[in-house]
């Protein structure tokens, strides 16, 4: 059960289940975020979070992990946590070490993500389900198309098309409203 | 539009790695180049990521799921485990607690029992057995051990350790104290135990609830050898009947059996032979020694009062302390004085004066000196009551004789003693002893004791027959005379008055032929009712329309006091106190005279000493050598201690350790009271310095009045 084994999972592909083992460090977490004025729930977006982050780290070829998972972990979700909070001051973030800042980075990074997968959320079950079907399930129009009852692929990708430009049109509205 | 589309499909393709080698340098070329396509390029990749935070999202809650069915199930086995894990030590531990050998029979409750025939066709008397304490007895008609039963009396003490396990096996039985309970054992033997009959030998209480019996027989020969059982009894042998061991246990603590609640045993037939008896077995280092035991002490207690031996018939008579001797006749001239002149000095020739007795008085006193010289049965028959009651009095004050022997065998002893004195003219009294030594004993009054007991009349008030009479004939001036009462009492024993009801509801049913006599006093009066039968019920008045008028005279001996040898009455005491002349009364005296009159109170001192842990040996020496009493007086109770006075020593005995006291002396030296009271703590070697000083009676009695109320 150490982190190898982990490391292992998550290159054969076995996400959930090197997730599965990950949760252990759960607990220890949950209680950093409580004590720092989080609730459990918030505690479970957090390590959620900080899960994801590590996947994505993870599937890029040049990141190496130096510490052990807790460890990655726990740093991450703190950040987490503190973006959340807003209560990182500019000096704290100036004295970050590089590791840190790394972490930092990709935290921002991924609240890019955040704010697409929300406005993902927001197309509709239908659109949701083709471009699902598309990104994730890697299907062929046609396919597709018979999954979702299209008369052809070629109305597949018509209708592909237009829910992934609402989902843009949706996201950029948020950027904006997130930046100002 | 269109080339939107296909902008991200290339892209798509891109990520994919579907594109050819060159088109992918073409692609990234662009994305270096175009920054519109860049910017598409950028958007899509956050899009694309957002998208796939869905799937990783997904895979974490799937994750998170297993990993809480996991965790639960983990626990959920964990604890099982631990649970069957306890129940197996459980159980194991239980189990071996009871399997617990009960080896040894090494205990005083046991009793093997034996029977075998008799020899002896004698009656004779034994003593009592020093060991345990069984009293036996060898009786003559020979007792069938038939299968009717014998009494078994089980005592403690008896039987000593054996260290040879008994490897038969035994039964055991459970048993409801509560009942009687008869037994079938395997062998056939039956027992039959009355309910009530255990006892806890430690506490001495009856057992209740359930007890366990264990119970082992032996009947073959071969149980009997395994066991190391003989049949030996001090020295003779004895064929035996069968042998039974019998042990009783509560929460293994072993009982015994009460006293007069025997076991009831019966052997079965087959062993059944003629002359058979009960035999009680004492482990000595490995064998077994047996011994005869009655079949009941009831017989044996019957027996020794028909042994019961006159005194002039007696072997060896019983013997006042003193009056030891070889020869019997010089013994028995010497107890007779000696008791005779005990009754003399002790008999208190007072009680028959104010009695209104005049002349000859018989007192026929008999009484029994018992197998152990205790001196008891003692009956008196006197003319008057007192008399009577004097002489049984002075009888059991004679202290413990030798009891009488016969043939070597404690006897109880019966005495006749008549005791004969005159009142009035030459006060003499005279007593002889009946059965065969008849000698005179002469009680001698001193004449000049011989005053008249000065009597207080004492009177209370009594509501009495006349106040009935006047309570129903609602007159309190009703006349009642002795004739009227008769008649009333009369008429009560007929039922012609009938009484019933309780304080307020009090009535009286008076009957139809009272009012109709002839001269009748009986009227009907306005409250009254009248029931069918033509009798009145009336309720009567109630005692305060009735005044008491019946008075009661008691005569009351005035208090007397001792003087030294005489009694006197309080004045004639405090006269003597006075006179310097006068030496009759004793510094004793005078202090049980003053702590009477102040009423101080005596309490039982073994109810005190119990509370305290700790008692020591009290004892003072006092230089003065005058006639000094010495009491101690507890602060924390209203006691008083006496002390015993020998050779200069005022031993108090045994009092509780580091009490506070006051140690009181009262002197008296020529005609004079003097008195101190020393504050001290109960100690061992106590020095105590006494300095008197003078008092009078009065001034005495309110010291120690003072020590009253000081001490609540």
């Amino acid at each position: 059960m150490s982190d190898q084994d982990i490391l292992v999972l998550f290159k054969k592909g076995q996400r959930d289940k090197a997730f599965k083992k990950l949760y252990r460090l759960y607990p220890r977490i949950e209680k950093l975020i409580l004590s720092k004025g989080g609730s459990k729930a918030d505690a479970n977006d957090v390590f959620q979070e900080a899960l994801i982050i590590l996947n994505r780290n993870l599937e890029t070829s040049n990141f190496k992990l130096t510490s052990s998972f807790y460890t990655y972990l726990y740093s991450v979700s703190r950040f987490v946590w503190s973006d959340i909070q807003k209560s990182l001051t500019k000096q704290q973030l100036q004295e970050l070490n590089a590791q840190e800042v790394q972490i930092f980075q990709d935290i921002i990074e991924e609240k890019k993500y955040q704010l697409a997968e929300h406005a993902f959320l927001e197309i509709g079950k239908r659109c949701q389900q083709l471009l699902q079907l598309f990104y994730h399930n890697a299907m062929s129009f046609k396919e597709i198309a018979n999954v979702m009852q299209f008369k052809s692929s070629k109305i597949a990708k018509n209708q592909k098309y237009k829910c992934l430009q609402k989902a843009k049109d949706i996201y950029q509205t948020k950027l904006k409203s997130v930046q100002s | 539009m269109t080339s939107y589309n296909q902008h991200i499909e290339l892209i798509n393709n891109y990520f994919n790695n579907s594109l050819s080698q060159e088109a992918k340098i073409n692609f990234e070329s662009k994305l270096g180049n175009d920054a519109e396509f860049n910017a598409i390029y950028e958007e899509h990749l956050v899009f694309v990521n957002g998208l796939s935070r869905i799937e990783i999202k997904d895979d974490i809650l799937k994750a998170k799921r297993t990993f809480r069915i996991e965790k639960w199930l983990k626990i959920s086995g964990i604890s099982m485990l631990i649970i069957g894990a306890l129940t197996m030590l459980f159980t194991l531990a239980f189990n071996t607690s009871e399997i617990e050998p009960a080896s040894n029979n090494d205990n005083l409750n046991t009793i093997i029992l034996d029977s075998i025939p008799s020899k002896d066709s004698k009656i004779e008397i034994l003593g009592v057995i020093s060991e345990g304490k069984i009293d036996t007895s060898k009786i003559t008609s020979q007792i069938d051990v038939n299968y009717t039963t014998t009494s078994v009396r089980k005592k403690h003490g008896s039987v000593v350790t054996t260290k040879r396990d008994l490897t038969k096996r035994s039964q055991v039985i459970r048993i409801n104290v509560a009942k009687d309970t008869t037994i079938r054992c395997k062998e056939g033997t039956i027992l039959k135990i009355t309910k009530g009959s255990f006892i806890n030998p430690n506490t001495k209480k009856t057992i209740t609830g359930t007890i366990d019996l264990k119970i082992t027989e032996y009947y073959k020969l071969s149980d009997m050898l395994q066991a190391n059982l003989s049949t030996v009894s001090s020295g003779k042998q004895l064929e035996t009947g069968g042998m039974l061991y019998l042990e009783a246990t509560q929460n293994d603590t072993k009982l015994e059996l009460k006293d007069n609640s025997p076991i009831e045993i019966s052997f079965p037939n087959q062993n059944q032979k003629p002359g058979m008896q009960l035999f009680l077995g004492e482990w000595k280092d490995d064998n077994i020694n047996w011994k005869l035991q009655t079949d009941d002490v009831d017989n044996l207690e019957i027996l020794e009062e028909n042994i019961e031996v006159p005194f002039a018939v007696v072997d060896q008579v019983p013997t006042f302390p003193g009056c030891e001797n070889d020869d019997n006749e010089i013994r028995k001239k010497c107890t007779t004085d000696a008791i005779s002149q005990f009754i003399n000095q002790n008999f208190n020739t007072e009680v028959g004066l104010g009695l209104g007795l005049t002349g000859k008085q018989r007192i026929l006193s008999v009484f029994k000196i018992d197998h152990e010289g205790n001196v008891n049965f003692i009956q008196s028959r006197g003319v008057h009551p007192r008399l009577s009651e004097e002489a049984d009095r002075v009888i059991a004050l004679l202290p413990k004789m030798t009891p009488g022997m016969q043939r070597g065998i404690s006897v109880a002893v019966s005495y006749s003693l008549p005791i004969t004195f005159e009142i009035a003219g030459k006060q003499e009294l005279t007593g002889s002893l009946i059965n065969a030594v008849i000698i005179d004993t002469s009680l001698v009054v001193n004449p000049n004791n011989f005053k008249t007991i000065e009597i207080d009349t004492v009177f209370s008030s009594r509501r009495g027959i006349v106040e009935t009479i006047r309570e129903v004939m609602h007159d309190k001036d009703f006349e009642v005379d002795s004739l009227f009462a008769n008649q009333w009492r009369q008429y009560n024993k007929q039922k012609l008055i009938r009484k019933y009801g309780v304080n307020k509801t009090r009535r009286f049913i008076l009957r139809k032929s009272l009012f109709e006599m002839k001269n009748t006093k009986f009227k009907i009066l306005e409250d009254d009712s009248i029931t069918r039968g033509g009798h009145v019920i009336r309720t009567p008045w109630d005692e305060t329309k009735i005044p008491t008028t019946t008075r009661v005279m008691n005569l009351i001996p005035i208090e007397r006091f001792s003087a030294g040898t005489e009694t006197v009455t309080a004045k004639e005491f405090e006269a003597r106190l006075e006179d310097l002349s006068d030496t009759t009364i004793s510094s004793r005296d005078a202090s049980y005279y003053v702590l009477k009159s102040s009423n101080l109170g005596w309490i039982n001192c073994d109810r005190f000493i119990n509370g305290r842990t700790k008692r020591i040996k009290y004892k003072l020496n006092i230089k003065s050598v005058d006639d000094v009493n010495i009491s101690m007086v507890f602060k924390s109770l209203n006691s008083i201690l006496p002390s015993w006075y020998t050779n200069g020593v005022y031993d108090f005995q045994e009092v509780g350790y580091n009490e506070d006291i006051v140690l009181v002396a009262i002197k008296r030296k020529g005609g004079k009271l003097y008195y101190d009271a020393v504050d001290t703590k109960t100690e061992k070697n106590p020095q105590i310095d006494f300095k008197f000083s003078e008092v009078s009676v009065e001034e005495l009695k309110q010291e120690l009045e003072k020590l009253n109320s000081n001490f609540n």
